[in-house]
């Protein structure tokens, strides 16, 4: 009965939607393949969390312990402290670099003299590709107690900050000094993001009298909104790893109070011997963390606002 | 030194030899006819060459500088083409890596089944493969197929450590792998800044002994921060890493290994104490007091008033900047660490002293130098050709009539030592005090030099003749040579000849299974404790605390676990 | 009050300026540190007295790099793979960032595709089973071991698909009442208003594959096959550490040559080079305007 009220145009519509969700299937068939064989196919190996693997015995062959490494991860003495340091870390950083990238981007649209923007666009996103490795020594020098920030606080009176060997001071040095590094390279898809603003809305608000501020408020920050939450998004499920690189060279036992973090304690452990199990025990806990924190954030982005993420 | 035996000769007594060599690595038991196979014969030419090309698939341990000429890899440099040409060995390597890549490398051929034929392997995966079965008893191999040279090396450490050279790696009485050897060097020494000491007319070492006691190292200390002979306007006193303590061979450098001994102290050692049990070094009284006396010195600025923030390579600047003239460090500092104070300060000279305890001696604890095993794999066919591959370099090639062996030789030596096809060692444990009298003989008098075991000695012989020739124009290699064998060994020599050295055994080395899963905590708050003992974010008093909390968050369950290794074993 | 106005507004854009300005420096000036390094005499460096201005000149590091063939080779290798990796990714992300960025009702299958990325995102394996794989399908120590794991960079996608998701749906009826299937969709509207997007993944692919490391030291067995991120990455070594590990005395000489950080400075300001260089012909894409054209009624 139904096919005789279907329309000649509802045929037509329909069947085009079949052929294109065809075309569709096709179109994401060549990265799925790809995403099956080297993303899905190892993931068997997360059984190695709940084994002792030893790498003689492979991954089928190893004895399985259950949740041996998860209870053991949740005994050790200090780890409520190691997670607190590495929280605290990584949203510091998540959350200024965020900030600072977004507020440059913004700026840096109202430069005018394009060789100015090229260049300093260009400038700022370098400090990203140096590696931790010469970064420190480049930080130890500076910020040590003969370095040269010392010596500027010591000049306006401030006086010397042991900013490498303080428990209080070492978090925020980290923090700042990784911000610094990553700001520029973030400040990208914000100014992507910027540059896709139909600049017929500035128009539109400057003919209702709006001022720079206005302006920035009610057209340049919505129309990023989308990609600000999404990058937010993305760093929240990063939130457990607080920077690997940067704090193995920069830290040292006098400072493991605060600047010890989940991935140090890991590496230290590795250092003993092997250690597969537990490290992929340890990753396969800040993944679940990673993705109850996403799915949240996802989920109060979809109440609060139009902006769809996923 | 005794040269190549002739092969006939030498047969009848390496078997006598190699069944001495068996049963004291056994332990004392007879091995039983069951486990040797039925092909142990004679073997009338253990070095014979192959007829076929025979491939041995290495994992290979790489350096950082191979120094490598053009054209040349690691599978094809002199090392190479002299293996072929003798024994018609290839080398073909299955990995090549560095470090800790190089052990990632090899867990990932052991978890995909693909292992090298040989492959240098750390203890704790030597262990895994004994276990799995996955590696090749080569007890009758080295018997039949070493050379006399090579046994007598691996003998000559029977009274150093405890069961002899191949105690870690005999597992059930058979030897599962070829273990890298080589000599302790001595004490962990301070080396000090000579010319600064003249130019301040400080008497260092009046008795010439060779020692110093601590008061005397606090005392020059004083004097370089009090007059700053370097004129930086900032002196630093005796510059300390951020791990001040050190149970590597030679005690590490930048370290104060060298002042906690002569307090009879050996933090991150386990030792035995008067009544046989063992114990960690770092709980001891002995290293509370020595951390009580750190932090008083570090109170008066005699340590660096930056210990715990400067890095390693922060201490070195400080010398190359002339800022201090005291180290502490193995014999061999001045050729990697003190030559760029040379090139910055033509005048710098350097004279090591060892710090003695209270009745002169100098307290030091036996530790090898390294943790290398050379394994086979189990079913391949060709494991006398390793042992061959270790006669030729180890044996041959590392002896007097080297040259002849290997005309290249000179040439090979300008590459780094990772080029050999195997990254090992094998030389016997007096083997740096021999050097020594072999190489200031040769100075003093030049026909001496025939007389060189190592070809690595006459060349250094080249390098010291050089430099005196020449004091201010030679090259700071020379003088880096000069100063670690004339004064680094030097002082090893003295010590041993004036039987000052106060030697201990270690208690116990290696890992046990509650180490797997604790030790990093314990090292954890060591390391801390340690830190801010010595920079006085701690009393000294928090060391008892420290004491009781590694005790309580699983060191009692590894100590006892040690001792049961320890005697058990 | 117009006057008033231009005051603040010429205030503002100076600040504006300053503050640019300033973060611009203090980039520039940690960099400017490392050329300095670069160019330095070993002694000097080593005794950190190396500032903006280099310390006893000399260019032996550079020396020492340019006749280092294993550089260069190095170098070699990861340019054919930036250029590979590039192609592969910029091919794969485009093809799945549309039908993603389609309404459910659109494609159906949206959900469960989005789904899996996720997942795939979040969770991995780890080292070990991809080693395997990699090792089982024959890659290793080939240059595709390099590039083939990473074809699909999940969160490039995810950007992209947004950036797709904007784009005004008037486009894309039209397109499609002039008959065309959703391959010509994606070729003649999308891509052209999506250039800044594309300009960022590409420059994340570059960028990414460029500065890689590990890949390297996992997948790569041979010295002379080494990406150059990865022979860099190997010549920072810790000479306490390898003293602890029971380096003898010449590897240890030998080691102290070639990793003083003048050199090391050197190495790395030549490989930051390409990427100095690349950024400002992918900034000309980062350009407004093209999705008002074509909207203007």
């Amino acid at each position: 009965m139904e096919l005789l009220h279907k329309t000649k145009v509802q045929n037509a519509v329909s069947g085009r939607m079949r052929s294109q969700n065809a075309m569709f299937h096709f179109m994401m068939l060549p990265g799925m393949i790809f995403l099956i064989v080297f993303s899905y196919i190892p993931m068997v190996g997360i059984i190695m969390a709940f084994e002792n693997f030893t790498a003689a015995k492979g991954i089928f062959g190893s004895p399985f312990v259950g949740l041996k490494h998860f209870q053991y991860m949740f005994s050790l003495p200090d780890i409520w402290v190691i997670i607190r340091n590495t929280l605290c870390i990584a949203i510091g950083k998540m959350l200024l670099t965020t900030l600072l990238a977004i507020i440059f981007a913004i700026l840096l649209n109202e430069i005018r003299v394009n060789w100015m923007k090229k260049t300093i666009q260009t400038v700022v996103y370098l400090p990203h590709f140096l590696s931790w490795v010469i970064l420190a020594t480049v930080v130890v020098n500076m910020f040590n107690l003969d370095g040269s920030v010392n010596q500027i606080l010591n000049k306006i009176g401030i006086g010397s900050m042991n900013f490498l060997g303080s428990n209080t001071l070492f978090q925020p040095l980290l923090i700042m000094t990784d911000v610094w590094k990553e700001f520029g390279y973030s400040s990208i898809v914000f100014l992507a993001a910027i540059t896709s603003i139909d600049p017929g809305l500035y128009e539109a608000a400057a003919i209702d009298g709006a001022n720079w501020w206005q302006k920035t408020w009610h057209v340049t920050l919505p129309g990023m909104l989308s990609i600000i939450l999404l990058i937010s998004v993305m760093n929240i499920a990063n939130v457990l790893n607080a920077g690997f690189d940067q704090v193995y060279n920069l830290y040292s036992p006098m400072v493991y109070e605060t600047g010890d973090i989940i991935d140090t304690y890991v590496y230290r452990m590795g250092l003993l011997n092997h250690q597969y199990s537990f490290s992929t025990a340890v990753g396969l806990f800040k993944s679940f963390v990673g993705m109850f924190l996403m799915l949240f954030v996802n989920g109060l982005s979809k109440k609060f606002t139009d902006a769809r993420i996923f | 030194m005794k040269r190549k035996h002739i092969v006939k000769r030498s047969v009848a007594f390496a078997l006598a030899a190699s069944l001495a060599v068996g049963l004291s690595a056994c332990g004392g038991s007879t091995p039983s006819a069951s486990s040797k196979p039925a092909t142990a014969s004679k073997v009338t030419n253990p070095m014979a060459k192959y007829d076929q090309p025979i491939v041995v698939n290495t994992g290979r341990q790489t350096a950082t500088n191979a120094r490598l000429p053009k054209g040349d890899t690691y599978e094809n440099n002199e090392y190479t083409r002299i293996l072929k040409e003798k024994l018609n060995i290839v080398i073909k390597d299955a990995f090549e890596a560095n470090g800790a890549d190089y052990d990632r490398q090899v867990s990932l051929a052991v978890a995909s089944s693909s292992l090298p034929d040989m492959m240098l392997v750390n203890h704790n995966d030597l262990k895994e493969m004994v276990d799995n079965d996955q590696i090749m008893d080569l007890s009758d191999v080295y018997n039949q197929y070493a050379s006399d040279k090579i046994k007598e090396i691996y003998n000559s450490f029977k009274d150093v450590y405890d069961g002899g050279a191949f105690k870690k790696c005999t597992f059930d009485g058979k030897i599962m792998a070829m273990p890298d050897v080589g000599g302790d060097a001595g004490s962990n020494a301070a080396w000090i800044r000579q010319d600064w000491a003249d130019k301040l007319g400080i008497k260092l070492d009046p008795d010439g002994d060779g020692c110093l006691t601590p008061d005397e190292l606090k005392n020059v200390a004083k004097q370089f921060i009090a007059k700053d002979p370097g004129k930086t306007g900032k002196p630093v006193g005796i510059p300390v890493q951020q791990f001040p303590t050190d149970g590597s061979n030679g005690g590490g450098s930048f370290t104060l290994t060298g002042i906690a001994n002569s307090f009879n102290a050996f933090p991150k050692h386990w030792q035995k104490d008067k009544d046989g049990k063992i114990v960690y070094g770092s709980l001891t009284n002995e290293t509370k007091e020595f951390l009580t006396t750190m932090a008083s010195w570090f109170k008066e600025g005699i340590l660096d008033p930056q210990t715990g923030t400067r890095t390693w390579n922060d201490c070195q600047g400080l010398l190359v900047n002339n800022q201090s003239g005291i180290a502490f460090g193995p014999w061999h500092m001045p050729d990697w660490c003190f030559n760029l104070v040379k090139e910055k300060d033509p005048n710098a000279e350097f004279r090591c002293y060892a710090i003695a305890d209270k009745n002169g001696k100098v307290n030091l604890m036996h530790v090898s130098p390294s943790d290398k095993y050379l394994v086979v794999r189990k079913g391949y066919q060709h494991p006398e050709a390793v042992m061959k591959i270790l006669n030729l370099f180890y044996d041959t090639l590392n002896g007097k009539d080297a040259a002849k062996a290997m005309p290249n030789i000179s040439k090979a030596m300008q590459m780094d030592n990772s080029t050999k096809p195997v990254n090992m060692e094998i030389l016997d444990a007096k083997l740096y005090l021999r050097s020594y009298e072999q190489i200031s003989a040769a100075v003093k008098d030049p026909s001496k030099v025939n007389d060189i075991d190592m070809a690595e000695d006459r060349m250094i012989v080249t390098e010291i003749n050089e430099y005196n020739k020449n004091k201010k124009s030679a090259p700071v290699e020379d003088w880096s040579h000069y100063t670690s064998r004339m004064f680094g060994l030097g002082l090893y020599y003295k010590l041993t000849e004036k039987n000052l050295f106060n030697w201990q055994v270690p208690g116990f080395t290696g890992t046990t299974d509650s180490m797997e899963s604790m030790w990093t905590n314990l090292d954890k708050l060591e390391s801390e404790n340690v830190i801010k003992i010595i920079t006085g974010a701690a009393q000294p008093n928090s060391f008892d605390k420290f004491v009781s909390d590694w005790k309580a968050q699983g060191g009692s369950q590894i100590t006892s676990e040690v001792e049961s290794q320890a005697s058990g074993k | 009050m117009k006057q008033c106005n231009n005051g603040w507004a010429k205030a503002g854009k100076i600040i504006i300026y300053v503050i640019i300005i300033l973060m611009g420096l203090t980039c520039l000036l940690p960099l400017l540190n490392i050329v300095a390094i670069s160019f330095s005499g070993s002694a000097a460096v080593t005794g950190n007295q190396v500032g903006f201005i280099p310390v006893d000149f000399t260019l032996a590091p550079y020396q020492k790099m340019l006749a280092d063939s294993q550089f260069w080779r190095s170098f070699l290798i990861s340019a054919v793979r930036v250029v590979l990796q590039l192609a592969l990714n910029m091919v794969l992300i485009v093809l799945m960032a549309y039908p993603l960025s389609k309404s459910k009702r659109e494609f159906h299958a949206r959900g469960t595709y989005m789904k899996l990325l996720i997942f795939a995102m979040l969770f991995n394996g780890g080292m070990i089973p991809t080693y395997l794989l990699v090792k089982d399908l024959g890659l290793l120590n080939t240059i595709w071991a390099l590039v083939l794991p990473g074809a699909v960079p999940i969160f490039n996608v995810i950007l992209v698909m947004n950036f797709f998701a904007g784009v005004p749906k008037s486009l894309e009826e039209a397109a499609v009442m002039d008959g065309a299937n959703p391959m010509q969709v994606l070729w003649k509207v999308y891509l052209p208003c999506s250039v800044p997007v594309l300009a960022t993944i590409a420059l994340f692919s570059i960028v990414g594959s460029w500065n890689d490391f590990f890949s390297g030291l996992i997948y790569i067995t041979k010295v002379n096959n080494f990406p150059l991120m990865t022979y860099i990455q190997s010549l920072n070594v810790n000479i306490a550490d390898l003293l602890k590990a029971g380096a003898s005395s010449s590897t240890l000489t030998n080691i102290a040559e070639l990793t003083n950080k003048n050199l090391n400075a050197a190495k790395i300001v030549v490989s930051t080079i390409p990427l100095i260089v690349i950024y400002p012909f992918l900034q000309k894409y980062f350009v407004t305007g093209i999705v008002v054209g074509a909207v203007k009624e």
